[in-house]
């Protein structure tokens, strides 16, 4: 054997690239793309080693994650114009969206207000408006509803004893201790999925779902409800689920314009979009469409904390 | 022999880095696909070099610096890596002191499946060889290791080597030459 036989076997062996690095990287090109005059900014980034699966490893290479760390303004505001046009990339536009949800104060008090429309088709179209109280920590809450012109309440006893919040059931309080580094977030959201597609549905489940479809939809559920650093990590998690695609326009429960990321649902061709304000980068909720045409949207009005129910922010 | 990296084969209806480097040039956002294909044979590269730390920061400038230059892309060539592989070389070289050091600890390094061998003796040859071959590695000068290194361990032709350096074929075998030349000379005496 030569040397250069020699030197071969000593090549070192294939190293793993952590996924939230990579994916820094490739939003950093993005913007840089879009923004060609910035200069190119070297930050040095002090991540933490992951040891990456082979799984993880094959989707980075299929699709490419995004990400964006938090506290790294890496989307200049203004790089991407207002009005109807091709929407940024949908790992951008998350990348922006967890920018704007960072910013937005969460408000003081011990229940958590949300307002919502929703509209669903089925045997025909149901439109219903929604005031929701919920207490913080899971007890009491009320609920207004309005349909059909006619306004019911519902007072729910405080039922915080029965089990412990977790991410299927969750309390916002519960939601304040998730973990908002976007590496760890990440990984508890797919253990959840990988449990729920597991236990829940039954031996068949990984062939009518995968577990990035999974995955996506538990962060839409949770996003309506979360905290503002919560859903600013949501969001940079999003961008890593393999096949999130940005949608160009599209109308919520209420009649708004704005943009989207949206992803399978299934394999039989559903699929869930969230919605964005195009300036602000909002959330301003979520619809998803059957492939039989049937959809259901909801259009969040205002959220936020409270002191008292029946209070608005 | 250790097996050196596949070309990441293009599919069928896909398009071929020139195709999409042509787009790029008026389509900005194109250059993603380039990203996405090549972003983690590059980091393996640099990882190679100067160790996975290093190597995440390096394959995000390597990226940009490539965007940036996306109109010097020679069209005619059927794989982007080889000229990703020369701008991640030429950012290598303002870190030296780490990969010397890296390669001088070679020895302790070496994984596994690169003494990988049924042949005992081979094993034995590969051992012995690893801290002296990691030694002389460290002390090349740079324009040497780079293609020595391109050669041994990423196994890219001289033809490739001299279009992702931009330099003359000529200057490729010349400074192999010296370099296989320094190796075999570190060389425990047996494997002359």
């Amino acid at each position: 054997m030569d040397e250069l036989d020699l030197l071969s076997r000593l090549r070192p062996s294939d190293e793993n690239p952590d996924p939230v690095a990579l994916a820094k990287h490739r939003i950093a090109l993005l913007n840089h793309a879009a923004n060609p005059g910035a200069r190119i900014a070297t930050r040095r980034w002090a991540m933490p080693r992951l040891a990456i699966g082979a799984a993880v490893l094959a989707v980075i290479t299929a699709v490419g994650l995004v990400i964006a760390l938090p506290g790294g303004h890496q989307a200049p505001s203004g790089a991407f114009p207002p009005g109807p046009g091709t929407a940024p990339a949908a790992v951008v536009l998350l990348a922006n969206a967890a920018d704007a949800a960072a910013n937005t104060p969460a408000g003081k008090g011990d229940w958590t207000y949300i307002s919502t429309v929703t509209v669903a088709y089925d045997d025909r179209i149901h439109t219903f408006r929604t005031q929701a109280w919920r207490r913080i920590d899971g007890g009491d809450s009320l609920i207004r509803d309005e349909r059909d012109g006619k306004v019911t309440e519902f007072k729910n006893a405080d039922i915080s004893g029965m089990s412990p919040p977790s991410l299927r059931n969750p309390t916002y309080r519960y939601l304040t201790t998730l973990p908002t580094d976007p590496t760890a977030l990440r990984k508890l959201i797919y253990a959840e999925a990988q449990n729920e597609l597991g236990d829940e549905k039954g031996p068949n489940a990984r062939q009518l779902y995968t577990v990035d479809q999974w995955a996506f939809q538990l962060i839409g559920r949770l996003v309506g409800g979360a905290p503002p650093t919560l859903k600013a990590a949501l969001y940079r998690v999003a961008a890593t689920v393999p096949g999130v695609v940005s949608v160009n326009d599209t109308t919520d429960a209420a009649g708004r314009h704005g943009i989207g990321v949206a992803h399978s649902d299934n394999n039989s061709g559903d699929r869930t979009t969230l919605i964005f304000d195009r300036t602000t980068y909002q959330f301003m909720g979520s619809a998803s469409e059957i492939h039989d045409g049937r959809t259901a949207a909801e259009a969040v009005l205002a959220t936020g904390l409270v002191e008292k129910a029946g209070q608005t922010p | 022999m250790t097996a050196l990296p596949a070309r990441p084969a293009t599919e069928a209806g896909e398009a071929t880095d020139a195709a999409v480097f042509e787009r790029s040039w008026a389509d900005a956002d194109a250059f993603a696909v380039i990203f996405d294909r090549h972003a983690v044979a590059v980091y393996r590269f640099l990882a190679r070099r100067v160790g996975g730390q290093l190597a995440d920061d390096l394959t995000g400038q390597t990226m940009l610096v490539a965007f940036d230059q996306r109109r010097r892309f020679d069209l005619s060539q059927p794989s982007a890596l080889p000229w990703l592989y020369g701008i991640a070389t030429n950012l290598l070289h303002r870190h030296t002191r780490t990969e010397v050091r890296r390669h001088r600890a070679l020895a302790r390094s070496t994984a596994e499946t690169a003494l990988q061998s049924h042949d005992e003796l081979v094993t034995d040859r590969v051992a012995a060889a690893a801290q002296p071959l990691g030694s002389a590695l460290a002390k090349l000068p740079a324009a040497e290791r780079d293609i020595v290194l391109l050669v041994a361990w990423e196994g890219l032709s001289y033809e490739e080597i001299a279009l992702a350096l931009d330099i003359p074929i000529g200057t490729v075998r010349s400074r192999l030459h010296r370099a296989r030349t320094k190796l075999r000379r570190a060389l425990p005496k047996e494997d002359h």
